[in-house]
Formats: structure tokens, C-alpha cells, sequence
């Protein structure tokens, strides 16, 4: 890899790790992504062939840029825009403090990556803070597409797996099959109470069962009214019908109203009633958002 | 033969995803019996409803298709009968192997445009088939193994082989595979029809049967998949209704698709051109049975191709 100077490891990502780099003509600092080929029957893994020709086509200013695929002796080397860090090391930061502007501003921007994303028939389907890169500028992006798919796609059984527990909706909690954007738009709602909670999660569930106690305590355990047929769901199983006696005042106190309202009409466990991220953008918590970040 | 994907369809009845309440409300939108027939995970109402993905589609689609005026340039020894047997070939070991026509449809695809920028000797046409069919599957989440694509040539390619050509082809096309094909386009199409149209009967599964069909025939590698898809949904609908009434149709597809009409008049016909004539299909416009697949089904076109292991480039020794 002569091309680059390796600088350190930043993480480890869905396959093979990450690591900072600098360009040695243009002194340009990237990340490095290397996936190993060798012991590979198959060829290229699957999660990085899609991931890769993904990025190629989604080029957006709130979705990580792949620069260029460098292919030597056994590994890939996918070469990416560097971002100053992400999400979850921000929170780690802030010792539970944060600019109610640079939440607004946060969520703003992963809805218009989501927003292209959808729009191009690309479901992200592991959103989570780790995934998230900022940098000092303010800006946001998506990261990690190793478990995202282009719609379209008939997977025989999408893994459970999707989705880290904490970010996963309940209609997938309960072996949904068929889902669709709205699986990244409760993901999108998680993140948005941890931002305004600065890094503190909304659901840190320890299994899936705690996982769904943890949602329907909060937002009240779902009927045949609010959400028909749930109950056919493949892995559904009762819980206690909670009421949501808690509101989301006292959940996220630092938000405002309309703020609460969006988080509101995003945690919904009726997948099909969740917001779009057209529909989120537009909502009225965005009309006095920074002009900067519109253009950003 | 069944050529679409034999998943158990999960209605909403029994625990799919329930569709988003603005379309149920909506009297013009069609009710969920639509979505019967499908397997999960192909039909997100919330992507077919949104018009940025069609408009997305329509605006990328012609990016990647393949030269046929460079493949002629090119190509010295390729021949379109060769084509023909080849993609005959792999749309036998899709159809065998359970994975969705998009599949063969992307993987087609990949061999078009690999012939259009890149010189072969016969002898690694299947070799190129093969890979192109290993990356699509990738792409789509589908499993076709190495072992099973290695099989199916007879053993002909090895491993190493075709690994080097996945890779040599990921490289060649830059990793830009977000190809779109015609069945991606059926959803979107049907979606927008009136329901006197979609509701004909096996309407997709014999457009989306066609499209294979088209995509084994060279001659239709001119056409955006867009005009693919709209001809192939004409000429379903078409063996159905009456003459004004595949009129409109054309015209809503115009709508639909910006495809002139006379144009996509002429992709239908060039379609039909392609379909064996059965007594069903010539059943117009009667009582129509939803159940009862109407259509030339894919053993027609297995007749229609005499699809058989590749015989102008099945002697290969390499």
C-alpha cells in the first residue's frame, strides 16, 4: 500500500478494520478499510460487494464518500473520506451535555442522508451512533453500509440480526419478514432521543424480550386497534399491557415540544404510521433550523 | 417452471407488515390482495408509492446499459447466437437454483456491458456468464454458490478462475453495479396503473416472464429497461382486453414511463414477436380466472430457446 501511509486504527467495522491514512502525494487524510480475501471460497464476502457498489452510487453530503477501491495480493482496500470521529465517541465527550442547535442540526442531517438513501431504493438497516461519523465542521454522515440492501431485493429471510438490538423496531423485534424504510426510521428516532439525551440510550435492552418491555413500558404495549395483526407477527409473544404513563417530556426533558411531538410520530410501533424522512424534514421542529445547516 | 422467487408470501393477515394507513385509506390506491402473489421484501409500498424512486430510476437506467455499436466493434468472435446460448444457459441456472429473475436479469446485464468494453475468445464466454451471475447474486442477497456455478459449466472453470474474472469485472466496471433491469421497474409500473389493468389476470408474473425472455434475445439490448418493462406489462395485458382498452394502456404508460407511444407500440409488438402463440393467450378478452396461470410460462420459452448446455461454446477446453 505505497499509495498510503497507514496512521492508526480507528475501529472495526461490519467486516475487516478501519484505519486513518494519509494519501503521500496529496497529504489528504483518509480512512482505510481492508477485507481480506484470502480462505474466501467465495470470492469477494457478500456485505462488501454490496457495500461498496452502493457507496459508488450514493453520493451525498450526508453519506460517507468512497474514494476508491485499491485491490492487491488477497485484500480489498476501500479508501473513504475521513471523518473526525463518530457519533458514539462525540457522546463519550460531552459528560452529558449538549447543544440543543447541534441536535436539531444532527438529526436534520441524518434525515436527508436517509431521505437520499430511501429515494434510491437503499434501506441502511443498522443505524446506530457507531455508524454516524461528524466532523468538526458540524457535519453528519452515514457510515457502514456492510449490512444495507438496495430495495428490490428478495432475501429469503432477513437475519434477525439486523439492526443492533437498541435501534431494532418491534415489528422486526417480532421476526417481522417484510419490512421496508420504516425499519431506519425508528432506528432514526432512537438516535434522536439519545442526541437530545446526550449519548444516553432510549432502549438499552439486554435481549429482545427486555428489549420490547423497554419500548412498550415507554410508549405502551400495542393493541389490535393501534397496531392490527401484530399479534401474527412470527415471533410475537404477549407482554403486559403497559400504559404510557411516562411521557416523553420526562424522557427526553430537554427537548421542546415539537421536538417531543417528531420523536413522537417516529416511535411508533405500527411500522406502517411511522414518519418518512421526507415527512420528518418537513415537520415544523425544522422551521427555525439553522439556515448553515440546510446548506451544509 | 416457475420463474419467480417461491417464498411464502406473508399477507398482511398473516403477520406481514401492515401497509402504511395513508394507502389503505386512500380509495385509489389498490388493496392489499395486490401484494398477494409477492414474495416479502420485493414490495415496500413505500418505496413503489414514492415517485422519486421511479423518477431516480428513469433518470439512471441508461447509464449502464451496454454498446451494442462497441460490441460489434469489439467483440471478433462473440456472436449473438453464442449470446443467445449463453444466456440461455444462465437463465437455466437461475431458474434451477430458485433465485429471482432479477438475478438473471442483472447478471445479463453485467455480461452486455462486459461485451461492449472488453474483447473475449467463445472460450471464456460461459466463464464470463458464470462470474456475472456470482456477482449479481451477491448483489441481490441470493445464494448461488462457486461450487454450484462450477458445476453447472460441467466443470469446465475453476475456482481461481472464476474468482479472477469476479474480480477482473468488479474492476473493469469500476464496482458500478447498481445496474437497474426491467423487472425493478414492474412494481413501480402496475403501481400506477388503474386497477382494470393490473387486475388482469397474472399481469406480473408474465411481464416480469417476458422480460427473462426479452433479456435472452439480443436484439432487445437497444431498449431501456423502462421500455422493457412497460412492453412486456402491454403485451401481458394486451392477450386481456380489448384494443381501446390496450390503447389507453399505452397511453397511461407513455404517462408513466415518457416512452412515446408509438414507440413502446413497437417494443410490445417486437415482444409478442417473441412469445409463442397459445391457445390462452389468444382468449380475448374472456372471463379471466386469477388462479389458473393464463400465459406462456417459462417451459415455453425453455421450448422456444431448445435451451441446452451452450453448443457453440460448450466444447471448451480450457
Amino acid at each position: 500500500m505505497q499509495k498510503y501511509e497507514k496512521l492508526e486504527k480507528i475501529g472495526e467495522g461490519t467486516y475487516g478494520t478501519v484505519f486513518k491514512a494519509k494519501n503521500r502525494e496529496t497529504m489528504e487524510i483518509v480512512a482505510l478499510k481492508r477485507v481480506r480475501l484470502d480462505d474466501e471460497d467465495e470470492g469477494v464476502p457478500s456485505s462488501a460487494l454490496r457495500e461498496i457498489c452502493l457507496l459508488k452510487e450514493l453520493k451525498h453530503r450526508n453519506i460517507v464518500r468512497l474514494y476508491d477501491v485499491l485491490h492487491s495480493d488477497k485484500k480489498l482496500t476501500l479508501v473513504f473520506e475521513h471523518c473526525d470521529q463518530d457519533l458514539k465517541k462525540y457522546f463519550d465527550s460531552l459528560n452529558g451535555d449538549i447543544d440543543l442547535e447541534v441536535v436539531k442540526s444532527f438529526m436534520f442531517q441524518l434525515l436527508r442522508g436517509l431521505a437520499f438513501c430511501h429515494g434510491h431504493n437503499v434501506l441502511h438497516r443498522d443505524l446506530k451512533p457507531q455508524n454516524l461519523l461528524i466532523n468538526k465542521t458540524g457535519e453528519l454522515k452515514l457510515a457502514d453500509f456492510g449490512l444495507a440492501r438496495a430495495f428490490g431485493i428478495p432475501v429469503k429471510c432477513y437475519s434477525a440480526e439486523v439492526v443492533t438490538l437498541w435501534y431494532r423496531p418491534p415489528d422486526v423485534l417480532f421476526g417481522a419478514k417484510l419490512y421496508n424504510t420504516s425499519i431506519d426510521m425508528w432506528s432514526a428516532g432512537c438516535i434522536f432521543a439519545e442526541l437530545a439525551n446526550a449519548g444516553r440510550p432510549l432502549f438499552p435492552g439486554s435481549d429482545v424480550d427486555d428489549q420490547l418491555k423497554r419500548i412498550f413500558k415507554l410508549l405502551g404495549t400495542p393493541t389490535e386497534d393501534t397496531w392490527p395483526n401484530h399479534s401474527q407477527l412470527p415471533d410475537y409473544k404477549p407482554f403486559p399491557m403497559y400504559h404510557a404513563t411516562t411521557s416523553l417530556a420526562q424522557v427526553v426533558p430537554k427537548l421542546n415540544a415539537k421536538g417531543r411531538d417528531l420523536l413522537q410520530r417516529l416511535l411508533i410501533c405500527n411500522p406502517g404510521l411511522r414518519l418518512s424522512s421526507d415527512e420528518a424534514m418537513a415537520h415544523s421542529y425544522f422551521n427555525d433550523l439553522n439556515p448553515s445547516v440546510r446548506n451544509l | 417452471m416457475d420463474l419467480t422467487c417461491d417464498e411464502e408470501m406473508l399477507s398482511e393477515s398473516e403477520g406481514g407488515t401492515p401497509m402504511p394507513r395513508r394507502l389503505q385509506n386512500d380509495p385509489a390506491v389498490r388493496p392489499m390482495q395486490f401484494f398477494d402473489d409477492m414474495p416479502p421484501a420485493i414490495i415496500d409500498p413505500s418505496l413503489v408509492q414514492d415517485d422519486r424512486v421511479l423518477e431516480n430510476m428513469l433518470k439512471v437506467e441508461e447509464r449502464l446499459m451496454p454498446s451494442v455499436v462497441s460490441f460489434k466493434l469489439i467483440q471478433s468472435e462473440i456472436t449473438p447466437d453464442m449470446r443467445q446460448s449463453v444466456a440461455t444457459w444462465m437463465y437455466e441456472v437461475c431458474e434451477e437454483e430458485g433465485v429471482p429473475e432479477s438475478v438473471f436479469l442483472r447478471a445479463i446485464n453485467y455480461v452486455d456491458r462486459f461485451l461492449s468494453v472488453h474483447k473475449i475468445e467463445r472460450t471464456q464466454f460461459q466463464l464470463l456468464g458464470a462470474a456475472c451471475m456470482l456477482i449479481s447474486s451477491k448483489w441481490m442477497g441470493s445464494v448461488l454458490s462457486t461450487d454450484r456455478l462450477i458445476f453447472y459449466t460441467a466443470n469446465s472453470i475453476t475456482l481461481e478462475m472464476l474468482l479472477e474474472w469476479e474480480m477482473m469485472i468488479l474492476t473493469q466496471f469500476k464496482w458500478d453495479m447498481f445496474t437497474i433491469v426491467p423487472s425493478d421497474f414492474v412494481e413501480h409500473i402496475l403501481y400506477r396503473l388503474p386497477s382494470n389493468l393490473w387486475n388482469v389476470p397474472n399481469v406480473r408474473e408474465t411481464a416480469k416472464t417476458y422480460t427473462a425472455f426479452c433479456a435472452t434475445d439480443h436484439n432487445f439490448c437497444v431498449h431501456p429497461p423502462s421500455m422493457i418493462a412497460a412492453a412486456t406489462i402491454a403485451a401481458s395485458i394486451g392477450h386481456h382486453v380489448r384494443p381501446e382498452v390496450l390503447n389507453d394502456a399505452l397511453h397511461l404508460l407513455h404517462e408513466i414511463t415518457k416512452i412515446e407511444t408509438d414507440v413502446l407500440r413497437g417494443c410490445m409488438e417486437k415482444v409478442k414477436m417473441k412469445i409463442p402463440v397459445t391457445k390462452e393467450n389468444l382468449n380475448v378478452p374472456g372471463p379471466s380466472d386469477p388462479g389458473h396461470p393464463i400465459l406462456v410460462g417459462a417451459d415455453k420459452l425453455e421450448e422456444l430457446e431448445q435451451a441446452e448446455t451452450p453448443t457453440d461454446v460448450g466444447d471448451i477446453h480450457f
